[in-house]
């Protein structure tokens, strides 16, 4: 199936006001950000916006027309549903242009009491083929989803032919090598997880320790990590750490990349492709202005000529400057990497 | 008045060859023990050599086993041959009558639209009592939650919804899908060209941390505990939650032993811990089994009961 070229909005992580006020002035489309609890994926310790916050976050978008959007995107508890519910409806107060949610009860709430505010299915939600887009769409009339990293540029081309739901995909940041929203690995080890505590190898369980002329990093006790000395650690995720598996030592499960599609950008414009996510909410502000600045330029160089379009050495060493483990992968958008 | 709790032996989630399926629910079959049997591929499509055939093959041969037969479907389904594959499924269980294990929501939409009921799977997001309302209202009548949601406030909800719960009892748990296969990775292969490495393992190859303690398990694109999890010494409080179906997930060896240690301790008949500990390999529960999420903690630890 082939699509014309589409130039898609570039959605900007914020996981603080000077956070988003970086990402709008280095050329965000779109800031995304959550409240400061346990409804969104990314509830980490001294990040997230409190309603003040949030208030000011979106006047200071909306006067240079950049959109807000806002992630509630956990499950609440039986019984803990009003922290979720009044998210939406502080969501809706302050005027955010789009609500990114997972549970279906969020989302019904969501489309019975705020029936114009957009409804976007966040990546939690795990759909990953045009049946379950689809659905979400009938049931809860979402008008966008965030794929799960799972499916290649191929999958996706094909996929936005069947659906009407606008797609979002991932295209900076840390790399989730499971499909997100259907991993436990995290509460597994440390007992909480992305979908019930919105944290993924949180830090209250990451303890550093120093064996000699080595550095052990364990999660709630679980050594996942041993680097020698001057060995860059990178944050410890989970799945990129290192263990034993058929005799062989190593990163079983993923190494410490980072996710770019740089390279692939004329492949993505033509895939019908409605929006470019960057991950990143508990970064610096000085990381977030870096990599939108590197995909505003690169996104408007291959919309102005794709044909023409080459990856610039500047983009990927201001990139490589911020990004963790200092090495990319393009991750499931590619055949090769599953 | 306390219900009898019934006994599910859930789908084979490891690569298997048609035969060992085959052997193992014939045998359980024949066991009266068992109430349920979940067939069918759930982790991985390219399992599926000749489609959903095999599956509906030896449905067809359970028939008259007197046991209530589900089929599963792929929790990851991608492509369109994946797609095809899960209404391949349903199509076969709406002419038999049989209700399907909907793994993802495609199967959900898919199964609701043709009038085929569901058991709605532990690989949907389903966390809320709206969601399970919901479900119940496009054709689910039984649900098995999210293997990290502790049991305790599950039921109670499941009754307004008027679905049936099924809880993971016993077995490694399914932590987690990727699009990469980590069997084929372990040995150097991709999955595009994996040779059905799996195959090789019957119970899946062992991941261990660097200072060599027990961990996870690699099959295919999913990564399982270790340890198998158990509540096989909390029978009786999930019985008297309300659960109405614990599930089996099935490993290569001592099935139908384990199930008929389940069905001895819901009955009465034997001791749980007892019970566990004929089953374990002498050393303490402790350094065998696993059973965090039933305490509403991590996953991997054991909590002693008592």
């Amino acid at each position: 199936m082939s699509h014309a070229l589409h130039k898609p909005e570039l959605v900007c992580p914020a996981g603080n006001l000077p956070s988003l006020k970086a990402a709008v002035d280095a050329g965000g489309d779109v800031v995304y950000l959550g409240f400061r609890n346990a409804s969104n994926a990314r509830n980490f310790e001294g990040l997230n916006f409190s309603a003040k916050e949030a208030q000011q976050g979106i006047e200071y978008a909306h006067r240079y027309g950049v959109k807000v959007y806002v992630a509630v995107n956990t499950s609440p508890r039986p019984g803990q549903e009003k922290a979720w519910t009044s998210s939406v409806d502080l969501a809706a107060q302050l005027g955010a242009d789009a609500v990114i949610l997972s549970d279906m009860a969020v989302l019904d709430y969501a489309k019975t009491r705020h029936p114009s505010l957009r409804r976007h299915l966040s990546v939690q939600a795990s759909a990953c083929n045009y049946e379950s887009l689809e659905f979400y769409r009938r049931e809860f009339g979402i008008v966008r989803a965030v794929l799960p990293r799972v499916l290649t540029l191929d999958d996706i081309r094909a996929l936005t032919g069947r659906t009407e739901v606008e797609i979002e995909i991932f295209a900076s940041g840390g790399l989730c090598v499971m499909a997100e929203g259907r991993c436990w690995l995290s509460s597994f080890v440390t007992g909480d997880s992305p979908n019930m505590q919105g944290v993924c190898s949180p830090a209250h369980a990451v303890r550093f320790e120093e064996q000699g002329e080595t550095l052990d990093v364990r999660l709630d006790g679980v050594l996942i990590n041993r680097f020698a000395p001057n060995e860059a650690a990178a944050y410890p995720t989970l799945c990129k750490g290192c263990f034993e598996a058929a005799g062989k030592r190593g990163h079983v499960m993923e190494e410490p990349y980072s996710l770019t599609v740089l390279e692939m950008l004329p492949g993505i414009m033509q895939a019908g492709i409605s929006a470019l996510k960057i991950e990143g909410r508990q970064r610096t502000k000085h990381y977030v202005k870096e990599v939108v600045s590197v995909m505003r330029a690169a996104v408007d160089a291959c919309a102005a000529a794709p044909q023409s379009y080459r990856t610039q050495a500047a983009w990927l060493e201001r990139m490589n400057a911020v990004s963790e483990g200092g090495a990319r992968t393009a991750g499931a958008y590619v055949d090769e990497w599953r | 008045m306390k219900q009898h709790i019934k006994l599910s032996v859930g789908p084979v989630l490891f690569g298997w060859p048609e035969a060992r399926v085959r052997d193992l629910y014939l045998r359980l079959a024949g066991d009266s023990d068992a109430d349920i049997l979940y067939l069918g591929e759930v982790v991985c499509a390219k399992r599926m050599v000749t489609g959903v055939e095999p599956t509906v093959r030896l449905a067809d041969e359970l028939k008259d086993s007197g046991k209530e037969i589900v089929l599963s479907t792929l929790a990851l389904p991608c492509s369109e041959y994946e797609l095809q594959a899960v209404r391949d499924l349903v199509a076969a269980a709406g002419e038999r009558q049989l209700a399907i294990e909907a793994n993802d929501m495609a199967a959900v939409s898919i199964a609701s639209a043709a009038g085929v009921t569901f058991v709605a799977g532990p690989h949907l997001n389903v966390y809320t009592p709206y969601a399970l309302q919901r479900l119940s209202e496009l054709g689910a009548v039984r649900v098995v939650p999210p293997l990290e949601l502790p049991p305790h406030d599950i039921p109670s909800v499941a009754a307004q919804a008027g679905v049936e719960v099924e809880y993971f009892a016993h077995g490694k748990l399914p932590l987690t899908f990727s699009a990469r296969c980590y069997s084929a990775r372990a040995r150097g292969l991709s999955k595009h060209a994996c040779h059905h490495t799996c195959f090789m393992d019957p119970d899946g190859i062992e991941m261990r941390s660097l200072d060599h303690q027990d961990f996870a398990t690699v099959n295919g694109i999913q990564i399982m505990s270790h340890r198998q999890f158990t509540v096989l010494d909390h029978v009786q409080e999930l019985s008297q939650l309300g659960v109405g179906v614990l599930r089996i997930s099935p490993q290569h060896e001592r099935m139908t032993e384990l199930v008929r240690r389940f069905r001895a301790v819901a009955d009465g008949m034997q001791d749980g811990r007892e019970a566990l500990i004929s089953l374990g390999d002498g050393s303490s529960l402790e350094q065998q089994f696993c059973n965090g999420y039933y305490h509403d903690r991590q996953g991997r630890v054991w909590i002693e009961n008592r």
